[in-house]
């Protein structure tokens, strides 16, 4: 069975195949036959004349990543709690009790994060 | 769909219970504990992991599991092979703790959370070992990183040690993803996540059980630092502080390794014929790479770590060995309790001669040790040795038993590799005995009595299981057996 | 839990084996870095190594006592193994009490010996080479000891023998006045008397094999006493033989085995000559151990000699072999002792003293006091060690006072002070010559002490160890057989008195050179193993106390061992005639198990009274000087230096071997075989190779193999370490490939 579904994707790893072999053969042809004459104009990023100044990816403050890293843990909360809430009955006390656990973990997290003074922006 | 309170048996979790609340203890306390008080947080955290201790030593011999759903197996199991692992971790724990105390306060690293993230690490590595289910397993596999990741990071702002638990986190990262898309392949081709069941159905898996499988060798052998999946090995054991680099290539490795028993043992045996060589391969290649790149590095950290990824290569031996001969698991056990004292006693000397931060760290450094302190100097020639594995030590004591389980496991060209390797690892060993006696230098040495009670203490267990290695082995056989009865059993 | 180290006996070979490789490879190295620490490396590593064999002794012999003392064989592999032939012998270890003895002595005295050694060798060029030779000794010796089969005890016989010639010829450059290698000759003399000792060795294995099919230990033993039961003859293919004859030439073969090994008539002249060894060598291989391998021997084949005495055969009707051994070993015990009157290197009176004691040994085996030969055996190694190693510190000590005054003179001519007479003296200096000493006492006071404990030990002098061990053979001996009896009482007065001399000369008067005035006490090192060996030479006794009278015997019968007799109880677990004699089959002569106040009596009055006639009588105050000659030369007993076997053999065996060769040289063409066979083939084909071994193999190939194994490793390394470039994307590449390659893998298994 297993051997019937391999074969059936045989074809794309032919084409996986011809497309790797392209990749990596034309670059190789490119570079190994093609005439190269650099000069310092040619080397240089923008051959219009402009220096690039400074880098190219901006630095962001560290506080924005924090708040971010906070929000995707709340997101997860609410992720398990939602679930949770729709079948809070048929779950019931063991559910609760689980909740409970988790949440008093979650809120001492909080109460760490607050007391370390994460929340203030400044 | 009616929905099964699971059945619950909290006493056998209770160690982990104890590391686990006791984190969130001190994560609490800390706030409350005047500023003059702080310097307790090392010893509380060693109280914490005392009782777990004495709570683990206590289940021994007890079998059993919880969180078992209806009609399935249970998620967690206490048995001796985790009791025994467990001990291990503790043990790792406590003696970290001892040699972290003077060393976190002379680098100025010494905040509160690194006791903390120790003690969450702690109970990631535990859970390796009693998860009997692959979620568990990868749950367990992320909280002792995660952790482990901060604690590398943490002497920022050095940039060393910042580029170090970059490097840890994305390579992590990178290999975790890889085990998830192999659990998650288990999955697909057995209907379940459970070991025990895993066992039941992997032979009608066909294929995708087979790239389950090397997948998760991935997973694992990036943990333990097996090559080619070490390369983060000496960039991160460097830039680390010291004190986390000792308690990762004790804990770190030896809970990879307890999950991969744990998995490849209870649950993939009958593909043995399938993952045995390859997990040979990757255990030759590791300790060809280990032990030969260590012979250039200048830096003991360094060297260290190619040392810490050459062990990873000669527990793997034992595991690939494990389905064949039934001293297999027992002697990788025994070989991870000698390593445990073995490389955190040389991590301690280590320690002792950084006077500061990422310095003291280089051979040059260990020229005139034996003038200089000559029972530091004994200690670390010991500990050296015992990497080596001459005898009496415990190192030579676990490689003989690794070597004879390969043996009986008809792996003899295996053993002969991890012989071979092991006299090529002489040559870096003995260089660092060598220049403690042979040269003369000069050089600060910070041994305060927690350190030299670990230097005594671990020396002293290393020779023990060098001179007596019996009744050890006979404990590390009791653990093992454990783990294929329950193969027979399931 | 009863205590189960055997499993660990194979370490016992094995700690030696790492000694000698560490030395013999690359101990030179530590030693060309930095001569201090290298030594202490090179010394404590080979020490370190003989303590932990000791240490393995120690834990079988525990094993062995809470095993109730049952023998237990260690089985490794199997050596030689001919099917077809029913031939098979294993590698096997044989751990019972009797075996632990041996080993406990090897190792624990041979430790210390090791420790003294580093301090004695001390400068010596040869430092680590000298480790690794006594390691390799310690190797073939426990080899010789823990073996469950004659050929692996052969194994170590022989390989104990290699190095003993090592050792003798240790300093093998040194020549005497009239420029012979002296040092190599006696190397070669003691080969070459070990040989015939060896080739007796083995015919008789020989012999063994083809009569009982086996070579182990057990199985002859058992399959001898079978026959010897049911009467059955030997059968050797068309001939047989009685039970009785066979057993009679074997241990007869044995004995000549013993006598090479043991140094007894007619072989012991190599023994003298070996003290050209340095001392620790002496003491180690010349006195404690190897020479004992002999009655070890002797011991371990009990039950055959307890079957031909049972049986009654005798060689040529004449005697029987037990009974040859016991007058071997007598008539070896008093000539050795009164040659030793007539020595006066140091050295010399103790290594005839250490033949005579040897014949005690022997003597004791062969009249059935099995447990008495290895009580002396034991104690013996103690205290002659200790006046071995003694003498070293004494030789140690007064090298110094030679260099002392050497240095002065020297001081002083730079100041234009001719020093005619002493210069000339200088040149002749013997350091070991017991004329040029006296008044020692001053100036080593440790030394002193320990060496008149060890002396007093020796001569047998209540309550040293000796005294107790040299007491039981005399009291088996006066139940057993008188003549022994008297020629060991005999002997033992010779053993005072010479002990008498050697103190007096050495210790006491006045110093009779200057270099003797200014001799200085050895270090640390030297003398602590010296305390410890007198501690043992002290208590030692206390190993085999006899009942101190029959009440005590009665009160004591149920349980024997404890405080007395503890040895015997020990070794009854081993000595196979000891079970043999409750069953009833064959009967070993009983040593008293009570204290014999008259024999004991005697030998003490004696041995007192010849201390005595040592001391105040014959060398009251002579000599005063060196050049006075030795009052004994004056009486008429010259003539024990003429009478020894030693001038029969340079004026009989060597000249009849050398008629031999030459007339054998004559019969071939001289021309062909001389001049082409040999110098053309054999010679220049051995110099090629030589040179081949020395200039190619050696600094080409092993040491290019060293360092090209170590070149490699690094190129190898340099190479992987380029893959560790820093960024964690090539990382990250290489888990990918890593991946890749064993989904690959896998994948292919599946198909």
């Amino acid at each position: 069975m297993d051997n019937q579904l391999l074969i059936t994707y045989l074809p794309i790893a032919v084409l996986l195949g011809i497309a790797l072999f392209l990749a990596v053969l034309l670059p190789v042809l490119s570079l190994s036959l093609g005439p190269k004459r650099p000069t310092f104009r040619k080397l240089s990023p923008y051959e219009s004349g402009m220096t690039p100044i400074g880098e190219a990816q901006r630095r962001l403050p560290v506080k924005f990543y924090r708040i971010a890293v906070l929000f995707i843990l709340f997101d997860v909360d609410i992720i398990l709690l939602v679930p949770w809430a729709v079948s809070f009955r048929r779950l019931g006390l063991y559910g609760l009790a689980a909740m409970l656990v988790f949440m008093f973990i979650f809120i001492l997290g909080d109460a760490w994060v607050w007391k370390k003074g994460v929340l203030e922006w400044d | 769909m009616e929905f099964q309170v699971p059945s619950l048996n909290l006493l056998i979790v209770l160690p982990v219970l104890i590391v686990t609340g006791w984190g969130m203890l001190l994560m609490l306390a800390e706030f409350f504990i005047p500023e003059e008080k702080k310097s307790w947080a090392p010893w509380l955290t060693m109280l914490g992991l005392v009782l777990a201790l004495i709570q683990t030593i206590g289940l021994w011999g007890y079998n059993g599991g919880t969180f078992t759903p209806k009609g399935g197996a249970p998620m967690v199991v206490v048995d001796n092979f985790a009791t025994f692992l467990n001990i291990i971790f503790l043990l790792t724990g406590i003696l970290t703790v001892l040699i972290s105390i003077h060393y976190l306060r002379r680098t100025g690293l010494d905040r509160p959370e690194y006791y903390m993230l120790l003690l969450f690490s702690v109970s990631g590595m535990m859970l390796m070992g009693m998860a009997n289910d692959l979620i568990l397993v990868f749950l367990a596999l992320e909280l002792l990183s995660i952790p482990l990741y901060i604690l590398s990071g943490f002497a920022w702002p050095r940039p060393d040690s910042e580029e170090s638990a970059m490097k840890y986190f994305l390579l992590g990262a990178f290999s975790s993803s890889i085990f998830v898309f192999g659990i998650a392949l288990t999955y697909g081709s057995t209907g379940t996540t459970s070991l025990p069941l895993v066992l039941e159905r992997i032979s009608d898996a066909g294929m995708l059980g087979l790239v389950a499988t090397a997948m998760l060798i991935v997973g694992f052998a990036f943990k333990v630092a097996a090559a080619p999946f070490h390369m983060w090995t000496p960039d991160v054991y460097e830039g680390a502080p010291t004190t986390v680099t000792a308690f990762m290539s004790v804990g770190a490795k030896v809970g990879g390794f307890a999950a991969m028993l744990r998995v490849f043992v209870a649950a993939l045996p009958q593909l043995g014929e399938a993952w045995v060589p390859a997990v040979a391969g990757v255990a030759t290649l590791t300790l060809i790479v280990g032990n030969v790149v260590a012979i250039v590095q200048p830096n003991i950290k360094r060297m260290l770590a190619y040392s810490s990824i050459a062990h990873a290569g000669y527990i793997m031996i034992a595991v690939a060995a494990s389905v064949n001969s039934p001293d297999g698991v027992s002697a990788a056990l025994f070989y991870m309790l000698a390593y445990l004292f073995t490389n955190l006693g040389a991590f301690a000397v280590v320690i002792a001669l950084e006077h500061k931060q990422g310095e003291g760290v280089m051979l040059d450094d260990y020229k005139g040790l034996g003038k200089r302190r000559p029972w530091l100097a004994l200690a670390m020639a010991y500990f050296m040795l015992s990497l080596t594995g001459v005898p009496p030590t415990g190192g030579f004591s676990g490689k003989f038993y690794v070597f004879r389980a390969a043996i009986e496991a008809d792996l003899l060209w295996l053993a002969i590799v991890g012989v071979i390797t092991s006299v090529i690892s002489g040559y870096y060993y003995l260089r660092v005995v060598y220049l403690m006696y042979m040269y003369d230098g000069e050089g600060e040495v910070v041994a305060n009595r927690a350190l030299v009670w670990t230097v005594g203490l671990t020396a002293l267990a290393t020779l023990v299981l060098g001179l007596l290695p019996g009744p050890w082995f006979d404990m590390a056989r009791d653990a093992a057996l454990q783990t294929v009865q329950m193969v027979a059993g399931g | 839990m009863p205590m189960n180290a055997f499993g660990l006996a194979p370490l016992l070979l094995v700690f030696p084996l790492i000694g000698v490789l560490f030395n013999g490879l690359v101990g030179r190295r530590f030693i060309v870095a930095n001569r201090n620490t290298g030594e202490k490396w090179s010394g404590w590593f080979a020490s370190v190594m003989a303590l932990s064999a000791f240490m393995v002794s120690v834990l079988l012999f525990l094993s062995l006592r809470s095993h109730e003392y049952h023998a237990e064989v260690v089985h490794l592999f199997d050596w030689l193994a001919i099917p077809s032939a029913g031939f098979r012998v294993p590698w096997a270890f044989q751990i019972d009490t009797l075996s632990v003895t041996m080993m406990l002595v090897v190792t624990g005295v041979g430790s210390l010996i090791h420790i003294y050694a580093i301090g004695y060798m001390h400068g010596d060029p040869n430092f680590s080479r000298f480790f690794a030779y006594l390691n390799l000794f310690l190797f073939f010796m426990l080899i010789l000891v823990s073996g469950n089969n004659y050929l692996m005890l052969f194994v170590g016989w022989e390989g104990v023998g290699l190095c003993s010639f090592l050792l003798i010829g240790f300093w093998f450059d040194k020549v005497n006045e009239k420029g012979e290698p002296m040092n190599a000759n006696a190397a070669r003399k003691a080969f070459v008397a070990n040989r015939v000792g060896d080739f007796a060795m083995i015919l008789a294995m020989a012999l063994t094999f083809w009569s009982f099919g086996s070579l182990e230990f057990e199985p002859v033993f058992s399959h001898a006493l079978e026959m010897f039961e049911s009467g059955e003859m030997v059968h050797f293919g068309l001939f047989s033989a009685s039970l009785g004859s066979v057993l009679t030439a074997v241990t007869t073969l044995f004995l000549i085995g013993a006598t090479g090994k043991s140094a007894q008539i007619p072989l012991y002249v190599w023994l003298p000559d070996a003290m050209a060894g340095p001392t620790p060598v002496s003491a180690l291989i010349h006195a404690a151990t190897m020479v004992t391998s002999g009655i070890y021997l002797i011991v371990r084949s009990n039950v055959l000699f307890e079957i031909v005495r049972a049986s009654g055969a005798t060689i040529f009707g004449i005697v029987s072999s037990p009974d040859l051994v016991a007058y071997i070993g007598a008539a070896t015990a008093l000539l050795a002792g009164l040659i030793a009157f007539t020595q006066f290197d140091i050295k010399k009176v103790l290594a005839y003293s250490t033949v005579s004691q040897l014949g005690f040994m022997i003597a004791a085996a062969g009249m059935g006091a099995y447990v008495a030969a290895m009580f002396h055996l034991i104690t013996h190694a103690f205290f002659k060690a200790l006046l071995f190693l003694g003498s070293g510190s004494v030789i140690h000590g007064m090298e110094h006072g030679h260099h002392h005054i050497h240095a002065h003179n020297h001081g002083k001519e730079v100041h234009g002070t001719p020093q005619g007479d002493t210069h000339h003296e200088e040149d002749n200096f013997d350091p070991q010559d017991m004329r040029t000493m006296g008044g020692l006492r001053y100036r080593m006071k440790t030394t002193f002490i320990v060496y008149m404990i060890g002396a007093l030990a020796l001569a047998g002098i209540v309550p040293l160890a000796g005294f107790w061990s040299k007491d039981e053979i005399l009291a088996h001996g006066s139940e057993h057989n008188l003549i022994v009896y008297i020629l060991l009482t005999i002997a033992a007065v010779c053993t005072a008195f010479y002990m008498g001399r050697q103190l007096k000369m050495v210790f006491f008067g006045e110093p009779r050179h200057e270099a003797a005035a200014h001799a200085e006490e050895s270090p640390a090192v030297m003398t602590v193993p010296l305390m410890i060996l007198a501690t043992l030479a002290v208590l030692g006794g206390g190993l085999n106390l006899p009942f101190l009278s029959q009440g005590i015997a009665e009160t004591y019968h149920e349980h024997p061992g404890g405080v007395f007799l503890g040895l015997e109880g020990w070794l009854e677990h081993s000595i196979a005639a000891f079970e043999l004699t409750e069953e009833g089959v064959v009967h070993l002569p009983e040593t008293p198990k009570v204290f014999s106040p008259g024999v004991a009596g005697i030998s003490t009055i004696l041995a007192v009274g010849a201390l005595v006639l040592a001391f105040y009588v014959v060398y009251a105050n002579k000599p005063k000087t060196a050049e006075e000659p030795d009052p004994l030369q004056s009486t008429p007993i010259w003539w024990f230096s003429v009478l020894p076997l030693n001038t029969l053999y340079m004026n009989y065996i060597v000249p009849g071997f050398n008629r031999l060769a030459q007339w054998l040289a004559d019969k071939v063409d001289w021309a062909f075989w001389h001049d082409f066979f040999h110098d053309r083939i054999i010679r220049d084909t051995f110099v090629g190779f030589a040179h081949f071994a020395a200039n190619i193999l050696d600094l080409k190939g092993v040491d290019g193999m060293v360092n090209g194994a170590g070149s490699l490793a690094k190129r190898l390394a340099n190479w992987i370490r380029q893959t560790q470039t820093g960024y964690a994307r090539n990382y990250a590449l290489s888990i990918f490939l890593g991946t890749v390659v064993l989904l690959a893998y896998f994948i292919f298994m599946a198909n």
